[in-house]
């Protein structure tokens, strides 16, 4: 089926905004501010009032009423009033005979600044108490950098994550960032306003939302709306990006309303940038806890996005940002927490797949990891995890159809998944990612009982049937949606089916093409309206034929008797005999939505949708390991579109998608430049040549597998396919460049610098861990126990029977750690100058507690071991550095509030203790203490001064554990042991540095109280055999330590020095100095 | 939209018409052929010359094709005003000159190749991320040393404009050891690529504004035992588009068994003038080239590179890639052919 306007766009003779010529068109230019916060302190436009061909000149004050598309959220003018926010913002609006005129005009414009400071972080934002504020705050005493806070919990989340901890599963935890993008329609912003004598005004804009700019032009320029009317012409694409109302529009009416002719305004492209309501950066910060079997057990989430100056749909984002999360995937507990903060930037909104892109890609990169550490394919953690048809999530949203499951299968077929993933060869992957999206919001922005769309249609004598359409075309093709709906319902020919659309002073209401509403909501009141005629026709017809309506079919242009399909006769005197009967045939129809697909707590509306759309996405790329180029050669892409009313049309949103979500992943960044860069808050780059969207060249292969579950409510069994498909790209993508390069890639975009940076993080990473120093060995567990302390006698796994401590804490751990770092704070620690003596004293508060080797080395999966009441000589170490690293540097609101607190003190036991402060299985620990120390130091941890204090180096092979692998009950496992050889195989490539234990006395003086000491081994194969702290005690240095002789912690009464020398099996120290984290 | 301010624009059909316009008018008077560079530039306010003179009208300065040079030797001859499209093409180019077609072939994209010209691309002005702005956003900025300004944004301190090279093919012709003939109100001169650049970013050649570069002249080898092989490598985040944020062109003779007996290497895209890199003939003359000898090369090149900030894509990566870019330019002397295929898609880079 062809779409109805494809060959008028494909050869030019679309009109659009800016082709609309009107006699005595005038032309408007807006002033923009070049400051990102300022105050107006004047504005003189005498000068440019007096300029030949300059007709009117309008500024803030012309149009003072408040506006925003949230009616809960106002906080915009057309023009500013008194103050600017952004660079860019709008100051005053010319109207001249042509644009060089009104361009000339601007610069006669004069505006006197008192700049204010601007806040480009969102975090600032929200810390500063003080002001001045972007905007006034709604209450006395609120911070007026916030726009909103939404904090939502379903489920016992903490419960889920040490039901994870507990039984074999796993926690992961990840930050992640996404950077803003914008929307790149072709076709920038354009307005025609035109006031009538009679009061009248018209504006034609290149809007996605005429009625809610129909009821804002109103109400800001005090019209009755029955006198307005918006044109929608053809849009050339949209995305988001105009969907509330503009200055231009504002500006172009109030100008012909002064001028009595009419004006246009047409963005330059840099202005786009300014004015689009771009795509939120995300600050995210996710906790996931599975269970071994791989079932999800808990979600946690706190985002903060980065607003921009004014609200815009912001409010929705907020909501947005956590609530379209709880799909495709079951969840026992989630919760979020997300606060959107006004930045001097240019504000953002809504771009395809509002609000959940974001979360989602962070979300896809946890599963994946959730996937490795439990080592299970991650399309089958997808499966296993999916949530089903006909079922509500953990927020309450009602799902009805849901073919994931198909999505999945479709995409994991296609792509080969079973032959590639973790098969290809390095700088070669595969990544799978899922997703799922609103069809339509459940309830309009502003608060009604009418229809969310409606429709109408005339049936002409000639057999021609007019449609008149409130729906905003935008390039998606609903214009043809509503045809095929007539010609489907009435039997006519496409071609004799007109459709007319976008003009308010003729079409009933459609809210607008947003949210991905407009086929399901419009597409059953188009069915509403043809039913309704073809109820009479069928009448009609029966009547004639002595037949029962029922047996009336109308098909392919025809009336056909059911019975007897030789009976027929043209549809058009089918309709002249039902024009006859019931006098002229035209039909309403209209559709709102179901009412009882939500739950009942604040915020339950917001992410309410009649019906989900799912998608799978998997990526196959190819990363330059030199360059850091990633070149995406595939995607697979399956959608659950319900059903597709038009395949082509599906398959074209579904590959546009895709497209979009790729090049925001690896190319697409909107970023600022900084004040010592000249000016805060200027845009890096408003242009198409410096702000890089891919070319048909960089453009991976699309293949698009359209899913049809056929949803019980939408039109025909459709959902929507214009912003679900877009989602996973991005999480698809990372995860394909994980399984190339071993990177997790979790700031977007994935541009070559940033891929090479990782790639050259993860080298020196890799040198630093061979590279540094000593070794010794720091197996937490009965090896170490032995080893350690009393020389190389090994104890089995067996000999010791394991910890009967639960993985993730008991009450009292939890108590000791809130004690600690009470007394920590009340000591003035936390701002001491000295970290070193902030660790020591909190290291000498567990002097006593009992010594217990062995408590991470538990069966079953990896995971994060919380245990301050027993410790072995590493666990002290890591408890006491993770305590102090909270102390210094966590927020007061996190250390008093338990949950937080509890969620801050694993990570920062995870930083230390995992590789790259990732669990990722066993092998993911840092076993051995050279490269403890050596990771500690590419973290930002800890400094490895061994080498500056004059270490000798050590080059002997380190293969300790792979050469005793029953000491070590994980070892059993052949995977386990692979990878951990794998670890000494990189670690003995580079030399150890460590201070001999006759140097010790010499380079005393160089240690500090604080600094981790590494005790190193004498045994083939070990690196370090004990690790402690270093105090300066009475002029001596001793150490602080758990060792198994003496049974629990304990300040040494000798020195370090004569420790070493005393105790067989060690023979030098290495050194790490803490770094303080505040 | 942006608008372009008033001016005159001028459809001269003789060279000496064409100078004897620039000359009158002075500094009030440009020269334009394709117009790609010049047009979006005075969009900007970059520049506003009164007066614009169209050399397209030239027929003297299309062209390509062999004459004879000094000593019984030849050149190959490239009109000014032929588009990159038509150099990237010609099959005496790609034969002989493979690094020179590929850099035509990767200028911008298509229907830029269709109207930029040879001539134009040589005479491109300086790119900066704080220069290639709209008047409303360099006014925001408060300006820059390199218009209107008296500050450089990318160094903070003294007033040098670092603005970078940014055409494509300058440095294949610096390479490949070509001339440039300019003429001007006394006559016609020579003068090497070379020479031609001069590590100002504010004018950053030897074009006096009152001449016009008429033609290239690309020394073609003798037949004789040697091969002279060219290679070119660009670095852009697109496969098409962009402007290089690194380029190198790499050319070198070789005798029958593969050893060097002379090689140059260009690397552009980073400062004002595209940098001759020093000390490669001592490396390499007399070596074939191997691994070893590319690396050598390559890290030669990477300590006489540092980028500024002039472009928003970070100094440190484009840095790094140096070293990269210029082996894999050397790695495409022994392919010895373009990238680029004839019909023009570009693939890599």
């Amino acid at each position: 089926m062809r779409k109805v306007d494809g060959l008028a766009k494909s050869t030019g003779r679309a009109r659009y905004t800016d082709d609309i010529a009107l006699p005595g068109m005038l032309h408007g230019k807006i002033l923009r501010s070049p400051y990102p916060h300022a105050r107006i302190l004047a504005i003189d436009t005498s000068r440019a009032e007096a300029m030949e061909g300059v007709h009117a000149v309008v500024t803030g004050r012309d149009m003072p009423t408040t506006y925003g598309i949230i009616p809960w959220t106002p906080d915009e003018h057309p023009l500013c009033l008194d103050r600017v926010r952004y660079v860019g913002d709008g100051v005053a609006a010319v109207a001249a005979v042509d644009e060089e005129t009104a361009g000339a005009a601007l610069e006669r414009i004069d505006v006197a600044y008192e700049e204010l400071p601007a806040y480009l972080d969102p975090h600032e934002a929200i810390a500063d108490d003080d002001g001045p504020f972007i905007h006034e705050p709604r209450k006395e005493g609120r911070n007026g950098n916030i726009t909103k806070v939404v904090k939502l919990a379903f489920g016992d989340v903490e419960a889920g994550m040490t039901e994870a901890s507990d039984e074999g599963g796993v926690v992961v935890e990840g930050e992640y960032f996404f950077e803003g993008t914008t929307h790149t329609p072709i076709e920038p912003h354009c307005a025609i306003g035109l006031a009538e004598p009679s009061g009248k005004l018209t504006v034609w804009s290149a809007t996605q939302v005429p009625h809610y700019l129909h009821r804002e032009l109103a109400r800001v320029l005090e019209l009755d709306p029955a006198m307005v009317r918006v044109v929608q012409p053809p849009v050339g694409g949209a995305f988001g990006g105009k969907s509330e109302p503009f200055d231009l529009e504002f500006c172009v009416a109030k100008l012909s309303m002064i001028t009595g002719r009419p004006v246009k305004i047409l963005y330059t492209r840099e202005e786009v940038f300014y004015s689009h309501r771009g795509r939120h950066p995300f600050h995210m910060r996710y906790r996931t806890g599975a269970r071994a079997d791989g079932m999800l057990s808990a979600v946690d989430a706190e985002i903060v996005m980065d607003g921009g100056a004014y609200a815009s749909f912001g409010l929705v984002t907020t909501y947005y940002s956590g609530q379209l999360l709880t799909a495709p995937y079951q969840m026992p507990a989630y919760r979020f927490h997300s606060t959107r903060a006004y930045t001097n930037k240019p504000a953002c909104g809504p771009k395809r797949g509002h609000g959940s892109v974001q979360p989602r890609f962070a979300f896809e990169v946890q599963l994946d990891r959730i996937a490795e550490a439990l080592e299970i394919d991650p399309i089958e953690l997808r499966r296993r995890n999916a949530l089903g048809p006909g079922t509500r999530t953990v927020n309450d949203l009602r799902v009805t159809s849901n073919g994931f499951m198909e999505c999945l299968a479709m995409v994991e077929e296609a792509s080969g998944w079973k032959r590639k993933f973790r098969k290809l060869p390095y700088g070669k992957g595969v990544g799978v990612a899922g997703s799922t999206y609103i069809s339509g919001t459940n309830y309009p922005v502003y608060p009604n009982e009418m229809p969310q769309s409606a429709i109408q249609l005339q049936v002409d004598r000639s057999g021609r049937v007019s449609v008149f359409s409130g729906a905003s075309e935008i390039g998606q093709g609903v214009d043809s949606m509503v045809a095929y709906v007539v010609a489907e319902e009435l039997g006519v020919p496409l071609e004799h089916v007109r459709v007319f659309a976008g003009d308010t002073d003729f079409t009933p209401v459609d809210l607008g093409a947003y949210s991905s509403r407009v086929t399901f909501m419009l597409g059953n009141a188009c069915i509403d309206a043809a039913r309704r005629i073809k109820r009479l026709v069928q009448e009609a017809v029966a009547k004639e034929w002595d037949s029962k309506p029922g047996s009336v079919l109308l098909a392919g242009g025809l009336a056909v008797l059911a019975d007897d399909t030789a009976t027929q006769m043209p549809i058009r005197e089918a309709f002249n005999l039902a024009e006859a009967a019931f006098g002229a045939l035209g039909a309403t129809g209209s559709y709102d939505t179901p009412k009882d697909v939500h739950g009942s707590y604040r915020g339950a509306t917001i992410g309410a949708s009649p019906a989900y759309s799912f998608t799978a996405h998997v990526a196959e790329v190819e990363v330059d390991p030199e360059t850091g180029f990633v070149d995406v050669s595939k995607i697979w892409i399956a959608h659950d579109c319900g059903r597709a009313l038009n395949p082509v049309l599906v398959e074209g949103q579904m590959e546009g998608s895709a497209y979009m979500g790729f090049a925001e992943a690896i190319m697409e960044e909107q970023v600022f430049k900084s004040a010592d860069q000249g000016r805060a808050g200027l845009h890096n780059a408003p242009s198409l040549l410096d702000y890089r969207i891919p070319t048909s060249l960089d453009t991976p292969a699309l293949r698009s597998l359209i899913v049809e579950s056929i949803d019980p409510e939408g039109p025909y069994g459709a959902k929507e396919a214009g912003e679900g498909p877009l989602h996973p790209s991005i999480p698809a993508i990372a995860n394909a460049i994980y399984d190339a390069v071993g990177v997790r890639m979790n700031s977007l975009p994935f541009s070559p610098p940033r891929v090479w940076r990782a790639l050259q993080a993860k080298a020196c990473r890799v040198v630093a861990a061979g590279g540094l120093a000593l070794g010794g060995l720091v197996l937490g567990g009965p090896a170490l126990a032995a080893v350690g302390t009393s020389g190389p006698a090994v104890l089995h796994a067996q000999d010791t029977p394991p910890s009967l401590h639960p993985a993730g804490g008991t009450p009292r751990d939890w108590e000791i750690a809130r004690e600690q770092v009470a007394w920590a704070l009340d000591q003035g620690l936390d701002t001491a100058p000295d970290f070193g003596a902030t660790i020591a004293a909190i290291g000498e508060r567990f002097v006593g507690a009992d010594y217990e080797p062995g408590t991470l080395e538990l069966p079953g999966p990896e995971r994060l071991v919380i245990n301050l009441e027993t410790l072995d000589c590493v666990t002290f170490v890591e408890t006491v550095l993770a305590l102090s690293r909270l102390v210094r540097a966590a927020p007061p609101e996190v250390l008093n509030d338990a949950g937080r607190f509890r969620a801050a003190y694993r990570r920062e036991l995870t930083r230390i203790r995992y590789r790259g402060g990732s669990l990722n299985g066993y092998a993911s620990r840092l076993h051995y203490f050279s490269e403890w120390i050596a990771d500690a130091e590419a973290k930002g941890v800890a400094t490895a001064v061994s080498q500056a204090l004059g270490a000798t180096a050590d080059d002997s092979p380190i293969n300790f554990m792979s050469s005793h692998p029953d000491a070590y009950g994980q070892l059993a496992d052949p995977t386990a042991l692979a990878q951990i050889a794998a670890v000494e195989a990189r670690l003995s490539k580079v030399p150890r540095f460590y201070i001999p234990a006759d140097q010790i006395e010499a380079k005393a003086s160089l240690i500090r109280t604080g600094d981790v000491i590494a005790a190193t081994s004498t045994v083939p194969g070990l690196d370090v055999a004990h690790t402690g702290i270093a105090v300066w005690r009475d002029g001596t240095l001793r150490l602080l330590h758990a060792p198994l002789v003496g049974s629990h912690v304990q300040l040494s009464q000798e020195t370090i020095a004569e420790r070493i020398r005393r105790i067989g099996g060690q023979d030098g120290i290495m050194v790490a100095r803490p770094v303080d984290p505040e | 939209m942006l608008r372009l301010h008033p001016f005159r624009y001028h459809r001269p059909n003789t060279v000496d018409e064409a100078v004897a316009l620039l000359d009158h008018h002075g500094p009030d008077a440009m020269p334009i052929a394709g117009g790609t560079d010049l047009m979006p530039n005075m969009k900007h306010r970059l520049f506003t010359p009164g007066h614009v003179v169209s050399l397209n009208g030239i027929a003297a300065m299309r062209g390509i094709g062999f004459v004879d040079a000094p000593h019984s030797n030849r050149w190959l001859r490239i009109g000014a005003l032929e588009t990159l499209t038509t150099v990237s093409r010609h099959p005496a180019v790609r034969r002989r000159f493979p690094g020179l077609a590929d850099a035509a072939g990767l200028v911008a994209g298509p229907q830029l190749r269709n109207m930029g010209t040879i001539g134009g691309n040589v005479c491109l002005d300086t790119r900066c991320t704080y220069y290639n702005q709209t008047e409303f956003w360099r006014q925001a900025l408060g300006w820059c040393l390199k218009k209107d300004g008296d500050t450089c944004h990318v160094t903070k301190v003294g007033k040098k404009c670092v603005a970078a090279h940014s055409a494509d093919t300058p440095p294949n012709l610096i390479a490949l050891g070509a001339k440039l003939v300019l003429v001007g109100p006394g006559g016609a001169r020579q003068i090497d690529a070379a020479d031609f650049f001069v590590a100002d970013g504010i004018q950053n050649t030897r074009r006096a504004p009152n001449e016009v570069l008429v033609e290239v002249l690309l020394p073609v080898p003798p037949n004789s035992g040697s091969m002279r092989r060219s290679a070119y490598r660009k670095l852009r985040q697109r496969k098409s588009i962009d402007f290089p944020l690194l380029s190198v062109a790499v050319a070198g003779d070789f005798d029958k068994l593969g050893v060097v007996t002379r090689i140059t290497g260009v690397v552009s895209a980073l400062g004002a003038r595209p940098r001759i890199l020093s000390g490669w003939n001592e490396l390499a003359a007399g070596k074939r080239l191997e691994i070893t000898l590319v690396e050598q090369l390559a890290e030669r090149a990477w300590e006489q590179c540092r980028p500024l900030e002039n472009m928003i894509v970070e100094a440190e990566w484009r840095r790094a890639m140096v070293r990269v870019y210029v082996k894999r330019a050397l790695e495409g002397l022994v392919e010895n052919r373009p990238l680029v295929s004839s019909k023009g898609t570009a693939q890599g880079g």
